[in-house]
């Protein structure tokens, strides 16, 4: 699963440590989210898409090759 | 800061220093059973890795207070989010299996004269050290 978490994360100027902060968890686990490697539970990814205004189908994208 | 976060510190040495004395009461009856029994091997084993247990915890405790919190001792104070609790529960799965592992080699060593004591520590320390390993290598690749 793809996702567009680390676009919005720069497009507010945060760092990795911050908006895990915001959302309650590690760096470590927004840079994971970021680069693929783990796919959050369903309130998490919830959570990441209310922080940033968007719709969970904008911020993660299941279908992409 | 308000006065709940202002009391938490305190509170949470309090916790470590209750914990980490109930743990080492628990070690020095068990110890003291061992020694009346006569094995003495396995009161010192209780005495030494009861010692480097409690240290092992207690650091790790207290290293999640601070900034430079690692994902082992996050688990450890119950800080843990949720990948780092998913990648445990992974750990704890291979180290299940490899426990079992060193169950049937351990039962098979008997047949060769290996002491049931020795096979139980074998057991143990397989488990204790694969979910260590586990959980060290995957927090930090995936």
């Amino acid at each position: 699963m793809i996702n567009s978490v680390r676009d919005l994360r720069e497009l507010r100027g945060l760092s990795q440590a911050a908006l895990g902060d915001a959302l309650g968890v590690s760096r470590q686990t927004i840079n994971s989210i970021e680069t693929g490697k783990y796919d959050p539970s369903l309130p998490l990814a919830f959570a990441i898409s209310r922080y940033f205004d968007r719709t969970i189908e904008e911020v993660f994208d299941d279908q992409a090759s | 800061m308000t006065k709940q976060a202002s009391q938490s510190a305190p509170r949470s040495a309090l916790r470590i220093a209750v914990g980490a004395g109930s743990g080492a009461v628990a070690a020095a009856v068990l110890a003291s059973i061992a020694w009346a029994a006569g094995n003495d091997s396995f009161a010192n084993g209780i005495v030494w890795g009861g010692t480097i247990g409690i240290a092992a915890v207690v650091t790790l405790l207290m290293l999640a207070r601070t900034r430079f919190a690692t994902a082992e001792a996050r688990l450890v104070a119950h800080a843990a989010d949720e990948r780092e609790r998913r990648l445990a529960t992974r750990a704890l799965a291979v180290a299940a299996v490899t426990m079992y592992a060193a169950a049937v080699l351990t039962a098979m060593g008997t047949l060769f004269g290996l002491e049931a004591e020795a096979s139980l520590a074998i057991i143990m320390f397989t488990g204790l050290i694969s979910a260590a390993v586990a959980f060290a290598i995957s927090v930090r690749r995936d």
